[in-house]
């Protein structure tokens, strides 16, 4: 490599359309604060599987600095080992610099989104999904309606047996998850009265695959929060959070979507905006940084993000009430990673667990590492995710449990996938859950109007 | 045979997927941990058994061109920097662990197997794998052996070299061979002893067997903070002359209180000017008195405070402030620079001394943090890598600190390595003598020169080029020793 390679190579991608240059582009100081120690590497689910410092944090970074040096053109290649990064945040609890990787990575792929050429059609499903699917409560009931009467009628098996459906469809659609009946996902009542008297109010989000895939969970937080003098309300014209989009690089729509939450929630008023999936939950927190440069809602998005707060998060601050469970069962926790190591959110969802006086939480094996999920990472990258999940699923046997516990909607689909695959009698299910249920059992809700 | 038929042989030897040439795959390897100085290699394999290994030795042997050994990267000295052109041979896939036998107390595992994954495989056993380098999360037992590595309880149980019992190694000729026994004295010469430590420049390790070592029965930690660095330091010979011999002791200076306390909250007061950790493991009954004695100790030199964890959370914290120390320094500073010099430990106080006066007088901050009790010193130059001029100002400024060292009656390298870091003080260590016998020694293991070419011994002809004006190497000339 000579100084005449950044020659040629400035000379063809002038620096004004270099992707890592610009206000939104990874932050250089950041980016610096690497120090190429390697601490990192072995915490990272991608290295330890495919071996290669490309696909490892500190190669990445790595990647990032000669692209944002001008020394190498953001082609292929670097696209590759950036896209392959789970985004799962492991190597920020491993890193003894506190570099910030996850906004690194993230204002990277948008800066690749930009150059990124891709078909007409991905661009449209792209566009589709992340802009008008996902943000639509109906489009997105629809969907969710469309997907029980496939999965719950003849249709499944006939396309199935017939072999109908095309290359990479026929191996993504197992992963599918089982939707629910159309029935659960109706919208939340927008106010919940707390049971017993009034100590807490918050703003309830919803989430939008979470509201229709796991309505149940939703309910179950609500009426666990009801059940711990909260009054839960639900501003009905909130959106998606934005989490896939800015995992994907499309972090303009995720600030459209971050501006509509912010004028559906006055966080102000609330104690706490409180919801039920890691995945949303390490987004909104995220806010605050999402529109830094916004003149209008920079300091809303702050105010807000101090304000969001994972379920188990808001029980175990305030004093999760205990309870005892009909079913006490061996379980194991698997940590989702947007809360273990985006969030540090650690302890509080085993707080809530332990609240159910009679479970008997068992150590699962890296329960803190990826399970694969990763956003739309388990479409995108099928072949890694599969491995990271079969690892995941080796430990979840070893642990001989019955039930596995998470509060991600990604986790809870992918290792209940997993399960299925493995013949695994196996239930995955969110701690509030869990939770709900034991309060049900014990008539803690007898008499109060829930959803 | 033309470049296409090379790289098309080694991709015959380990898949497609295992090899790599396309510039940006081998640009991230163009480094490890030593960011001062850049070699972009000509490939990058992965092989995943010996026998792949030595099928990648006698291609390049055949074509002449060197390779270089690669476990993790997480070197110091840049003993896994690739010469240009050549070929990384990277151990990322050969990371099993072959057997355990607790019987005998050993484990025979192939050579990229992270340190830290053996003592968690062992621990519930009742044994850990007691070298601990700072990066053993994430270093190679491989990488550990070819560096010699230490560690901050290497005080009390010995550096690699004293747990490694066995190695297989594929020499420069093709030939592997087994070197050592699984007793505690193999028959004839000492060959094991000979290549731990040659930082890959005789021959590539692919397996080995170490030893293990049972886990203490109790442990105590303790932090002695001090508001003179010298008392610090004078507590530490004390402690070594009253006999007493502790499981680990670690100096650290205010810098890194500053750094470590930023990044982790590891419970160091920030106003102290040095801290000790200090640890005691053994039967709970010896330890009781030894805990006694070196708390006098440490009050006799004016230790402001003196605090034993209470818990093992706390003890995990107070050591979790040292494993990322080093790490810390990314937040005071854009780039820094580890040097490892050794030093008899009475005189650790004159030498921290000389390294405040090289520091004054180069304007370039100097931290400290080491394992005071064998007098392994980590002094660390803070620079910003982006500052024209000032890399090399550093490697400068970095040669008088070891030279410090060595007027001190200490040596250039406690564990980290020579590599190419410390090469060009290697002829103010040793004569000429002592240096000639090294290099025929070298030479009649690695005739041709293939191994990791122009680590350790003073050499002219292989040059590596140095970053300058950012850790990413924009060529500056080359860096001639």
């Amino acid at each position: 490599m000579t100084t005449g390679e950044k020659a040629d190579f400035a000379g063809g991608f002038p620096e004004s359309e270099n992707p890592f240059i610009g206000p939104d582009a990874p932050d250089r100081r950041m980016i610096q604060r690497c120090i190429h120690c390697g601490s990192c590497v072995t915490s990272c689910p991608t290295f330890t599987l495919l071996g290669n410092e490309m696909d490892s944090p500190r190669g990445r970074i790595y990647i990032m600095r000669l692209v944002a040096e001008g020394e190498m053109a953001p082609d292929e290649t670097v696209m590759k080992h950036l896209d392959r990064c789970l985004d799962c945040r492991a190597c920020e609890t491993a890193c003894p610099s506190g570099v910030p990787y996850g906004s690194l990575i993230e204002a990277a792929r948008e800066g690749l989104e930009k150059i990124r050429k891709r078909s007409l059609p991905v661009r449209v499903f792209r566009r589709f999904l992340f802009r008008c699917l996902l943000p639509s409560r109906t489009l997105l009931r629809l969907a969710g309606a469309a997907t029980r009467l496939y999965q719950a009628t003849f249709l499944k098996s006939l396309l199935r047996g017939l072999g109908l459906l095309p290359g990479k469809l026929a191996e993504l659609e197992p992963m599918m998850p089982e939707a629910p009946p159309i029935s659960s996902m109706r919208a939340l009542p927008p106010e919940v009265a707390p049971i017993g008297e009034q100590k807490h109010r918050v703003a309830f989000f919803g989430g939008c695959i979470q509201s229709i895939l796991f309505g149940d969970v939703n309910r179950a937080a609500v009426r666990a929060l009801a059940a711990n003098g909260t009054r839960v309300v639900f501003p009905a014209v909130q959106t998606c959070c934005g989490a896939l989009q800015a995992h994907a690089g499309d972090r303009e729509a995720a600030r459209i979507l971050a501006r509509q939450n912010l004028d559906a929630i006055d966080a102000a008023g609330f104690d706490a905006v409180v919801l039920a999936g890691a995945g949303c939950a390490a987004m909104l927190y995220e806010y605050g940084d999402l529109l830094a440069s916004d003149p209008v809602y920079a300091s809303r998005a702050a105010a807000f993000s101090d304000k969001a707060m994972d379920v188990t998060v808001f029980l175990a601050r305030i004093g999760v009430r205990e309870a005892h469970h009909p079913e006490p069962r061996k379980i194991a926790y698997h940590h989702p990673c947007h809360l273990f190591h985006a969030l540090k959110v650690r302890s509080e969802p085993i707080e809530v667990l332990t609240a159910i006086r009679n479970l008997d939480i068992v150590p699962l094996e890296e329960s803190d590492w990826c399970c694969g999920s990763a956003g739309s990472y388990n479409l995108t990258h099928t072949e890694i995710s599969m491995g990271l999940l079969d690892r995941k699923m080796g430990h979840v046997k070893d642990s001989e449990v019955p039930v596995v516990c998470t509060g991600n909607p990604g986790c809870q689909i992918q290792i209940a996938f997993g399960a299925r695959e493995r013949g695994m009698d196996l239930r995955v299910v969110h701690p509030v859950v869990l939770l709900d249920e034991a309060y049900e059992a014990e008539g803690v809700y007898r008499g109060a109007t829930l959803p | 045979m033309d470049s296409a038929g090379f790289i098309q042989k080694l991709t015959d030897v380990v898949g497609e997927q295992f090899i790599h040439t396309e510039p940006v795959a081998l640009r991230t390897y163009d480094c490890d941990a030593l960011t001062i100085y850049k070699g972009v290699p000509s490939a990058v394999v992965l092989p995943e058994s010996t026998e792949e290994v030595r099928r990648i030795v006698e291609i390049c042997r055949e074509c002449h061109v060197p390779l270089i050994a690669r476990g993790a990267g997480t070197g110091l000295s840049g003993g896994a920097t690739p010469l240009p052109g050549g070929v990384l041979v990277v151990f990322t896939r050969m990371n099993r662990i072959l057997e355990i036998d607790y019987e005998n107390h050993l484990a025979r595992v192939q050579t990229g197997v992270v340190n830290l994954h053996l003592t968690k495989k062992t621990l519930p056993h009742g044994f850990h794998y007691a070298p601990d380098p700072s990066s053993q999360a994430a270093c190679t037992i491989g990488g550990n052996a070819a560096e010699n590595a230490g560690g901050a309880h290497c005080l009390k149980y010995g550096m690699t070299t004293n747990h490694v019992l066995e190695m297989t190694v594929v020499l420069p000729s093709g030939e592997v061979v087994h070197l050592g026994a699984d007793g505690e004295d193999a028959p004839g010469l000492d060959l094991r002893g000979f290549f731990i430590g040659s930082e890959g420049t005789f021959a590539i390790i692919t397996e080995l067997t170490v030893r293990l070592t049972p886990n203490p029965e109790s442990v105590r930690t303790m932090l002695a903070c001090f508001s003179q660095v010298g008392d610090a330091c004078r507590t530490v010979s004390d402690v070594i002359a009253t006999g007493a011999v502790p499981a680990a002791m670690e100096l650290m200076d205010r810098y890194t209180i500053e750094a470590v306390e930023t990044v982790v909250q590891a419970g160091y007061p920030r106003n102290a000017e040095a801290v000790l950790l200090i640890e005691l493991d053994g039967l709970p009954s010896s330890i009781k008195p030894l805990e006694t004695l070196i708390r006098d100790v440490c009050e006799k030199n004016n230790c402001s405070s003196f605090r034993i964890a209470q818990t093992e959370e706390e003890r995990e914290n107070l050591w979790m402030g040292r494993k990322k120390a080093f790490g810390a320094f990314g937040v005071i500073a854009p780039a820094y620079y580890c040097l490892d010099g050794t030093v008899p430990r009475s005189k650790l106080a004159q030498v921290l001394e000389e390294f405040e006066e090289i520091s004054a007088r180069y304007g370039l901050r100097i931290t400290n943090v080491f394992h005071a009790g064998d007098g392994s010193l980590h002094p660390n130059v803070l620079f910003d890598d982006q500052a024209p001029g000032e890399t090399e100002r550093v490697i400068e400024c970095g040669a008088e600190v070891l030279r410090a060292c060595i007027r001190a009656g200490g040596v250039l390298s406690g564990e980290h390595g020579i590599g190419l870091e410390k090469i060009r003080e290697m002829k103010e260590q040793f004569d000429e003598p002592t240096l000639g016998i090294m290099e025929r020694v070298r030479d009649a293991v690695d005739q041709d020169g293939l191994m990791n070419p122009g680590k350790i011994m003073p050499d002219e002809e292989h040059i590596f080029p140095l970053a300058s004006g950012g850790a990413l190497a924009r060529m500056g000339g080359g860096m001639t020793k």
